[in-house]
């Protein structure tokens, strides 16, 4: 794990983006297409490609400020690393490198498994499992990071209040309750199972990782704007302001963008305009989370150099 | 852990207002890159450049003049509390 760590700081973040930004490209334009989305969506060959391609660009924009947040996260952690709260922040810029990662790779992990699938039908049902393993091992890992980190910063301050832990068992009961709903319909409401699933096997290995890894999120971005009210220093919290609140912005939208994908995934009759658009704005959000943790990490850097 | 000098401790106390957790830090810096000095050895005397360099310091973290005048202020008050604390005694001292 320590080498691995270690192996992570070596490599440019920059670089990293523009390998796995041009393999996820040529993979998604090169590889066949999705068959499922082109039937559901009526779409030739042409269309699908030019269709990624759309989505594709913007992506990728978005994808290098997810690596431009971490990266500065990351060289500010380095000037404070001996201290208590640089080894916090380390670990949240870790949760943030596994965000960053993530989206390049499991495009890529899509455009291999579908590519499989186009020539072997039969290995649909393996490919959408993977395809939510992916997604929900990073998503874990990401905000597991990012919680243990956000954890001891918040640790060393006062504890949150009974008010708003009931606010946030609340919210997070309402929201696991509807993301259940919204996946049990899809199984029980259409005459194809879309998950090619036993009810079990989805509750199990579907619905509770998804919801375990964005309960760690949430409690995280709460953890962290926790942080940065008791935080002291005038000019070390108006940088703090925008780390927790990009933070804060960064894990909602990753939670928003997964919950609308995995959820919405195989519905047909939606729009696919009016999902790609919810998608890309819980996307833009997630970029001005990045740039907001780039900007307040450059303050906070500041702070260490003079 | 052994307790702090009393003047680098208030200083890092008035920054920490500032600066938060990076306060002890910055003084550091301060003291070690310009009064070349041990931050831990400072005396009243190498106040008056120190809050120089602080004001220097802390005008490229922020635009804000009416910060860096309270935290200028602070310091200097703190910069004259030492020296009328310290007198009495040197007179006692010289008497």
């Amino acid at each position: 794990m320590v080498r691995a760590a270690r192996l992570l700081k070596k490599l440019n973040a920059f670089a990293v983006y523009a390998v796995l930004a041009l393999i996820s490209l040529l993979l998604n334009l090169v590889l066949p297409p999705n068959a499922a989305t082109m039937a559901a969506y009526h779409l030739t060959k042409t269309e699908y490609h030019v269709l990624v391609l759309l989505i594709y660009l913007p992506m990728a924009a978005i994808w290098f400020t997810a690596f431009y947040g971490y990266k500065t996260l990351q060289d500010y952690t380095a000037l404070i690393k001996k201290t208590d709260e640089g080894q916090n922040f380390y670990k949240m810029s870790i949760g943030l490198v596994w965000l960053a990662w993530g989206a390049p790779l499991s495009s890529i992990s899509s455009a291999i498994l579908y590519a499989i699938v186009h020539n072997n039908v039969g290995l649909y049902t393996t490919a959408i499992i993977i395809e939510h393993y992916i997604s929900v091992v990073i998503a874990i890992v990401a905000f597991t990071y990012i919680g243990i980190g956000t954890h001891k910063l918040a640790a060393r301050n006062q504890r949150p209040t009974s008010l708003s832990i009931q606010l946030i068992m609340l919210f997070f009961t309402a929201f696991g309750v509807i993301y259940s709903f919204f996946t049990f319909n899809q199984v029980t409401g259409t005459s194809v199972n879309p998950y090619h699933l036993p009810v079990w096997i989805i509750l199990l290995t579907i619905i509770v990782p998804y919801l375990y890894a964005w309960y760690m999120g949430l409690f995280s971005a709460y953890e962290i704007l926790l942080y940065r009210q008791q935080a002291t220093g005038l000019l070390y919290k108006r940088a703090l302001t925008y780390i927790a609140s990009g933070i804060a912005a960064i894990i909602a939208s990753s939670i928003m963008v997964e919950f609308i994908t995995s959820g919405t995934k195989y519905l047909t009759r939606l729009n696919l305009n009016a999902v790609l658009l919810v998608v890309y704005i819980f996307l833009a959000i997630s970029a001005v989370g990045y740039l907001l943790v780039a900007l307040g990490t450059k303050k906070l850097k500041k702070i260490e150099e003079v | 852990m052994a307790a702090k000098p009393d003047l680098y401790a208030r200083v890092v106390r008035i920054t920490h207002i500032y600066l938060g957790p990076a306060a002890d830090r910055f003084i550091a810096r301060q003291v070690e890159n310009h009064l070349h000095k041990e931050p831990e050895k400072i005396s009243q005397s190498d106040l008056a450049q120190l809050i120089d360099w602080i004001r220097v310091a802390v005008s490229l973290l922020t635009d804000d003049h009416e910060i860096i005048e309270e935290y200028v202020l602070e310091l200097q008050r703190l910069a004259d509390s030492h020296s009328h604390n310290r007198a009495p005694k040197r007179v006692a001292h010289e008497g």
